[in-house]
């Protein structure tokens, strides 16, 4: 079984899939209304834009990540704290990013991992309405999928794949 | 002397008196001083009202690590999603329940230390001793009065609160049992309760010291401390405190003076034990906030460790045996099976210590400061020749050693790059192992998970010679409370928003990139013309740091309670100055009454006074009924990110919200504003942290010229890290003189963009219901 990337932390009975390049493309494609949520890691931001302006997919920039947008010359959908996005998408009634109804996919890369794992927890036990997948450095058993624990090589190889999915449709 | 009863004159049989109750000189006087207000002494219920109306506008939200409860034997139970556990218990009253629990072994640690203290010093000093803050105090105890209703007098005046401390901290307790609260409203009314208790606790605590030891009472200018591995003498032998508790400190000092060895050794300390002993003596060295523990430890520097109470490491025996330093403990809190020879000869003891017995335990600090000198003394000709670190050519073998597996990465809290650095200095460079240093809290997680045993924290010092031991820095000792001439000073332009806020920074060292953040966020905010405000691991995190002209921050400014200054208030438990000043704004300020007044005091608080705390490190219990206490009296609080993991924020639903509020000059209901937008708020980076600051200064009665100052700060810090204006400025902005002049075309231009009206700002603003609404 894989372990989550940060070793101790195990949530509970309910854990989230580990996924591939496939699976998470396929979610990806099956969303009506994702959303990207894209943390202070950084790391891997250049791939998250892109995946952002391919799929048409709102971004919203936490911590102070929408500066570093900037000098890219993107402007996220939105600027707000991890904690307060994960807020919205766990009310029903909010109208998303762009107005256009809830959100039925929550996409999280590069947050802070434990930062995001306690989102994860958040939208997981109040947000069935919802599903997770984190594209941030390790498993995540809090999403319903993310990354198996891969060295930044593989990583970029499994972000690569999921880019090479969706373009496939 | 007149007694109450019933009694009958001689010759005047017919007449009988009754008297019910005598009142004294000293009674009277307590009833003048003030007339009672509504909620002396408040139980669970008294103010639960208050915290229905908090949390309306600053809602839970829980965030589980865990997503079972294992508390009974029915367990463990499933909470996930909506289960419940076999009690019945939902997974957000849990979550509440976990944080009412934490909130109260946080005030047991407190009151445990209150109580301690306070026994010691009325054992040294008596009952009678007068506690006097000096001529420039007069609102001595600003909690005290606010929520018991009394003004403590002496320090037998104080067993009193202690009594009603305890008798809560029960009540709260209980109800955390099996089958007992459900709601989790319900449990968070309970938290902020008992950390409101833990406010009370940490006053009387912090007051005993200051009346005890005859610590600083508010001083603006007290000495500045040597500070760092570096300030240490290593010639002399060397004891270093850790904790919390200083009796034994103070008497280890006090027994040095009077036996003339002052020159002769060092005196040093580590977490809050050490701010407290620097308060006593300028002379004893701070080593560092409790992050540097491990590393301390290792180093070999101390002879003798001594242990009191709180955030203390639980392997310190294993660690201090390691260096050939005896360990001695000196209160109930941490006994590690050792031997209890309070009652034994103390030169026995010493002649036990030096042949080898690891560490004993001594619970009168009067001995323990024999035995602690004595031991010191004798013992460091002996350590002198022992090597506690690994040579560089050592640090590089062992580095041979590691397998790469990475599992020090993933078990490090921040995931900092461990393997990248074995790796490194398996080449000879250690630039990557001296590089965790400053990053690194000494947990020591990676040497726990190494697979190869890898002592990686002794390694990383050791590559980081030069950084750890070459430096020494400077804190300003901590000062105690806030003078009532400050607090005139500043009322004013604080409620009216000229001094744009107090920027307190609080709590412990489980900081996400080291201790170099909390000292840029005090220098931004103090730059500013903010009043930052430090306690305990932040005031210390703050001392490590060179402005860019090579002074610290406690250097470079002012000591005073006033724009631009850099305050050190004390260790976690003079965090209670803190509250104390923002309700003495109340009552110098404002003149309200404080007597029994809680809930008029935190409205003022919370709509008036802009202040915000930020718990960088937070990591402890202590730290979340710190926190939690704060939030009660309106006080917002950021936490780093490890925060979140305490599974509870405040945090309003921002375009969700409603903001009501009550205009008390009008009587009317009138449309708020996020002033301020959360209570409790875990930010992802320093970054965010900093701007967010800015924005929960803002308080509904800012004047036009206040909000000005507060929102240029905002947009400012905005622009310089997100390069924008910030996308909710229409939201603070309630007419056209709010705008900054410098900014105005710009923000203009903005405002019409966002569909912005104009409103009224709110003449008396207040969320406490009209008393004829009620």
């Amino acid at each position: 079984m894989t372990r989550a990337y940060q070793c101790a932390n195990v949530p509970g009975p309910h854990l989230g899939k580990v996924g591939t390049s496939a699976s998470v493309a396929a979610a990806i494609k099956r969303a009506e209304r994702p959303v990207l949520i894209v943390g202070s890691d950084l790391r891997h931001l250049d791939w998250a834009l892109d995946l952002a302006k391919e799929r048409n997919i709102p971004v919203v920039a936490t911590a102070h990540v929408a500066g570093a947008m900037r000098e890219k010359g993107v402007r996220p959908d939105r600027e707000m704290g991890a904690i307060e996005i994960t807020n919205l998408l766990k009310s029903p009634e909010w109208g998303g990013v762009r107005g256009e109804g809830q959100h039925d996919l929550a996409i999280f890369t590069d947050v802070l991992y434990y930062l995001e794992a306690q989102m994860l927890s958040a939208l997981k036990h109040f947000a069935p309405h919802i599903k997770t997948i984190s594209l941030t450095r390790g498993h995540q058993p809090n999403a319903d999928q993310s990354l198996p624990n891969l060295s930044e090589k593989k990583l970029a190889e499994f972000l690569a794949g999921v880019m090479g999915e969706l373009n496939e449709s | 002397m007149i007694k109450d009863g019933r009694f009958i004159l001689d010759g005047m049989e017919n007449v009988v008196i009754n008297i019910g109750k005598v009142t004294t000189e000293e009674e009277l006087a307590e009833q003048e001083w003030e007339p009672m207000g509504p909620t002396p002494k408040p139980g669970i219920l008294s103010l639960r009202n208050w915290d229905h109306r908090l949390l309306k506008d600053f809602p839970p939200f829980y965030a589980p690590i865990c997503d079972m409860c294992c508390l009974c034997t029915y367990g463990k139970c499933d909470l996930t999603g909506d289960r419940k556990g076999a009690c019945g218990i939902g997974i957000e009253a849990q979550q509440a329940r976990m944080v009412t629990i934490a909130c109260c072994i946080g005030t047991a640690a407190h009151a445990g230390h209150a109580n301690h203290v306070l026994h010691e010093l009325i054992k040294w000093r008596g009952r009678d001793h007068p506690i006097d803050l000096g001529p420039y105090i007069d609102v001595e105890a600003p909690i005290i009065r606010t929520v018991v209703g009394t003004r403590p007098k002496t320090l037998g005046d104080l067993e009193e609160v202690l009594n009603y401390v305890n008798q809560q901290l029960v009540h709260v307790l209980s109800s955390t049992h099996t089958g007992q609260e459900g709601s989790y409203i319900d449990f968070e009314s309970k938290a902020l309760h008992v950390s409101m208790i833990d406010n009370l606790a940490k006053e009387v605590a912090d007051i005993a010291q200051i009346a005890g030891f005859d610590f600083p009472k508010g001083d603006p200018d007290a000495a500045l401390i040597d500070f760092g591995f570096g300030a240490v003498d290593r010639t002399k032998p060397v004891i270093v405190f850790i904790g919390h508790y200083p009796a034994v400190s103070v008497a280890t000092i006090d027994y040095i003076e009077e036996h003339g060895l002052s020159d002769k050794m060092e005196v040093c300390g580590i977490c809050c034990t050490a701010i407290e002993t620097s308060r006593y003596s300028a002379s004893a060295k701070v080593i560092g906030p409790l992050s540097m523990q491990q590393f301390f430890v290792r180093s070999g520097i101390a002879d003798v460790i001594v242990l009191d109470e709180q955030c203390v490491r639980t392997d310190l025996l294993e660690e201090a045996q390691k260096t050939g330093a005896p360990l001695i403990l000196t209160t109930d809190k941490i006994c590690y099976n050792l031997p209890d020879v309070t009652n034994r000869d103390p030169d026995k003891v010493v002649s036990d210590l030096l042949n080898g017995t690891p560490g004993v335990l001594i619970s009168d600090p009067l001995i323990a400061a024999q035995v602690i000198t004595k031991t010191a003394l004798e013992i460091k000709p002996k350590r002198d020749a022992l090597n506690h670190l690994p040579e560089l050519d050592e640090v590089q073998k062992l580095a041979e050693e590691c397998i790469e597996c990475g599992w020090c990465d993933r078990a490090c809290p921040n995931s900092l790059p461990v393997k990248d650095a074995m790796i490194k200095a398996k080449e000879g460079d250690f630039g990557g192992l001296s590089d965790l240093f400053s990053p690194c809290m000494s947990c020591g997680r990676c040497e726990s998970e190494c697979k190869k045993d890898l002592p990686i924290i002794s390694m990383i010092l050791k590559s980081a010679q030069d950084i750890a031991f070459g430096e020494t820095y400077t804190m300003r000792a901590g000062r105690g409370p806030v003078l009532d001439t400050e607090i005139r000073k500043v009322g004013a332009p604080l409620v009216l928003g000229e001094i744009p806020g107090i920027v307190a920074l609080v709590g412990c060292s489980n900081f996400p990139n080291g201790e170099v953040e909390v000292a840029k966020i005090a220098e931004e905010f103090a730059r500013r013309n903010y009043i930052v405000v430090a306690t305990g691991c932040s005031a210390m995190a703050m001392a490590m740091y060179r402005c860019e002209d090579g002074q610290t921050l406690y250097e470079k400014y002012p000591g005073s309670f006033d724009a631009g200054g850099v305050v050190n208030i004390g260790s976690c438990v003079a965090n209670a100055h803190i509250v104390g000043a923002a309700i003495k704004v109340a009552a110098i300020f404002a003149r309200l009454p404080l007597r029994g007044n809680f809930e008029e005091i935190a409205d003022y608080i919370l709509n008036k006074v802009g202040a915000c705390g930020i718990a960088w490190g937070a990591m402890s219990q202590k730290a979340a009924s710190i926190a939690t206490g704060t939030n009660r009296w309106g006080i917002p609080v950021i936490v780093g990110p490890h925060g979140s993991k305490y599974r509870r924020a405040y945090i309003s639903n921002k375009e969700l919200s409603e903001w009501e509020l009550y205009d008390k000059r009008t009587g009317e209901v009138v449309e708020g504003e996020p002033a301020p937008e959360h209570l409790m708020y875990p930010a992802e980076t320093m970054e965010e942290a900093i701007v967010l600051t800015a924005k929960l200064c803002i308080r509904p009665s800012d004047n036009a010229k206040g909000r000005q100052i507060k929102l240029s700060n905002y947009v400012d810090l905005y622009k310089k890290y997100m390069g924008t204006l910030p996308p909710d400025l229409h939201l603070f902005v309630r007419n056209e003189r709010d705008i900054p002049i410098t900014m105005k075309d710009e923000i203009m231009e903005y405002l019409e963009e966002a569909g912005w009206k104009p409103r009224k700002a709110i003449g008396d603003p207040s969320r406490l219901v009209p008393e004829e609404e009620v």
